[in-house]
């Protein structure tokens, strides 16, 4: 990859996640889309990364990969990805070489694929929630309709402890509803998703996220669509789970303005492939002069382009107030 | 409860007033069922046949002097066992057909279409014959039957419903949650998310079960030759017809009539429910 920087700013610690070379292809009206291609990134335990870049610049993907997320045909293609901490150790793509014929840089699924895929999901299901746990976009229509918060909260309480009772999980849940600042837990156990507004609602799902705790916390956008105050109410939980917990925190997000403070490093991905990777402490001294930006640090072309875009924002924003 | 059934009638009084109808025939099964009668012995008490409706007798009697009313609870008990086990049948089947079609799709949804139209392909009441003719009349047997060829319309409607929830986010966020698959599927979307559909296509499989018993008893390939059932009733009172004698199977016709459009009701008050359920909480639309 010519594209990605040989040199990382600093190691990271102990890789609790690796992605090497992940590809990830699907086929639309008869061409190939090469959503992800080769991207490689690794998170050390506790350690907050964040991925930017345009929508459908993959970056959503890449993190769905880690959980077999991803529909579609013929999907993750080709990569490595592995989990490791002191109890489990695991090669999700495991064996994946063998299930896709490479043929002048599209992949044709094998009679292999079938089963692979299979064992995919398996492997991933251990991980979904106990190890990597997932905040999405839409908190309202990630939850079941017709299932009050209070069951869904329970219901992945008594996955991560499951001797425990009923009753001791809806305590247990409710405890959790307080810890992220709701202030009528009673009530809003017994409400359903869609009468709670987006900010409660995305609150519920990074309790019902942390209650399993997670040694990595994988946030996708989880502040679209909400206003300035909620959206710093939900960055400041994910900021208060790192300290209190001790998670890891991949951000993925398109706003480059909320990732300080948030996270160490950052990935910048385009078009399937990582462009530009710092530490987030390389942003703090950026300005704009006119239309050229002061830094001491080098980035990356489409950074600097990004960065342009932000500023830019910002500064009509502070003329309009 | 008052309240509650009070808004029910209101908004939906289809699901009322058929509920209340599946209701009153469940009572009448369950009594049936435990209501002790022999037929010679009733004819042996000598009531006077051919009676009006009075105090002692609510329907009046038919020619053999007994009573239309408790003949027609007793009736029910030929539709009301056989009605379980096709029920049972059909919901295996359709259900475990559907489920898995329309949530792994593949080779799994190629072969259930596949059994879907061979079951199609028979005429219910034509593959209902001969078998009795093969087989001996067995109402048990063409409670089977009816039950598997409910099968695909079950199915069917059950991966339609599937494959629409499963492309849905929240499925996806189970997943990521750690939730098995089976849970998933079976838990969230069949239990929560089909239930209403299901009880719907149930009532269809009861209304079509009660129409064939009571054609093919009519016809004289019943399965009861001793037993008493509504269609065996037509069949008994046909020959008064000619003698004027209309009022004992009026009633029956007009009994079975009822019964399909308060299962028919039923049947719509839950489509109407089940559609109304995820907008009943939000704010209604301004009239114009």
């Amino acid at each position: 990859m010519s594209e990605q920087p040989q040199t990382q700013p600093h190691s990271p610690p102990k890789p609790l996640l690796e992605v090497e070379q992940l590809k990830i292809h699907f086929r639309s009206r008869g061409r190939l889309v090469r959503a992800v291609d080769g991207v490689s990134f690794s998170v050390g335990s506790g350690e907050g990364i964040a991925v930017i870049g345009e929508s459908g610049s993959g970056k959503t993907l890449s993190a769905l990969a880690t959980l077999a997320l991803v529909g579609g045909e013929p999907g993750v293609v080709s990569g490595a990805i592995r989990y490791q901490d002191d109890t489990l150790q695991t090669d999700l793509l495991q064996g994946i070489e063998a299930c896709f014929r490479q043929e002048q840089g599209t992949y044709k699924p094998t009679w292999k694929a079938e089963g692979w895929r299979h064992a995919y999901r398996e492997r991933a299901t251990a991980l979904a929630g106990r190890k990597i746990g997932i905040i999405f976009q839409n908190p309202i229509s990630s939850q079941d309709p017709l299932w009050s918060v209070g069951r869904t909260l329970s219901e992945s309480i008594r996955l991560h402890n499951p001797k425990a009772t009923r009753k001791e999980a809806s305590q247990e849940a409710e405890h959790w509803l307080e810890r992220v600042h709701i202030k009528n837990p009673a009530g809003v156990m017994r409400s359903y998703p869609h009468q709670l507004s987006g900010g409660m609602c995305q609150r519920v799902m990074i309790a019902s996220t942390l209650a399993m705790r997670p040694r990595i916390i994988i946030a996708d956008e989880p502040t679209t669509g909400l206003d300035m105050t909620t959206k710093a109410q939900v960055l400041y939980l994910l900021h208060e789970a790192r300290e209190k917990y001790g998670s890891s925190l991949i951000f993925v997000t398109h706003e480059i303005g909320l990732i300080s403070g948030l996270t160490e490093r950052v990935l910048v991905m385009r078009r399937g492939h990582v462009v530009d990777h710092f530490a987030t402490s390389d942003l703090l001294d950026v300005k704009m002069r006119g239309e050229t930006l002061e830094t001491s640090h080098e980035f990356a072309e489409h950074t600097q382009d990004l960065l342009r875009c932000s500023l830019a924002l910002e500064e009509r924003r502070a003329r309009v107030l | 409860m008052f309240q509650r059934l009070q808004v029910l009638l209101r908004e939906n009084p289809h699901l009322f007033f058929g509920l209340a109808f599946v209701l009153l025939l469940l009572a009448s099964c369950l009594i049936g069922a435990l209501y002790p009668y022999d037929p010679v012995i009733a004819r042996m008490q000598g009531n006077t046949p051919l009676q009006d409706p009075s105090w002692r007798f609510w329907l009046g009697t038919d020619h053999s002097g007994q009573s239309l009313l408790i003949l027609l609870i007793k009736g029910t008990q030929a539709f009301f066992f056989p009605g379980i086990l096709a029920s049972f049948l059909a919901l295996l089947g359709g259900i475990s057909l559907g489920a898995f079609a329309g949530f792994y799709g593949g080779w799994i949804e190629q072969i259930g279409r596949y059994l879907s139209t061979l079951i199609n392909s028979f005429p219910n009441l034509i593959l209902v014959l001969l078998c009795t003719t093969v087989f001996g009349p067995n109402v048990y047997l063409i409670a089977a039957i009816v039950g598997i060829t409910f099968v695909p319309h079950i199915a069917e409607e059950i991966r339609r419903k599937v494959a629409q929830l499963k492309a849905e986010e929240f499925v996806m966020a189970a997943e990521a949650h750690g939730l098995q698959e089976r849970r998933i599927l079976f838990l969230h979307i069949v239990w929560l998310h089909c239930l209403p559909l299901i009880l719907r296509q149930l009532v269809f499989l009861w209304s079509a079960l009660i129409i064939l018993e009571t054609s093919l008893n009519y016809l004289g390939r019943g399965v009861l030759q001793k037993g008493i059932s509504w269609g065996k009733m037509l069949y008994d009172y046909r020959s008064g017809l000619f003698r004027g004698e209309i009022w004992s199977p009026l009633v029956v016709t007009l009994v079975v009539m009822l019964t399909m459009s308060g299962l028919y009701l039923f049947a719509e008050g839950l489509q109407r429910w089940s559609q109304g359920k995820g907008v009943l909480h939000q704010e209604q639309p301004l009239d114009s």
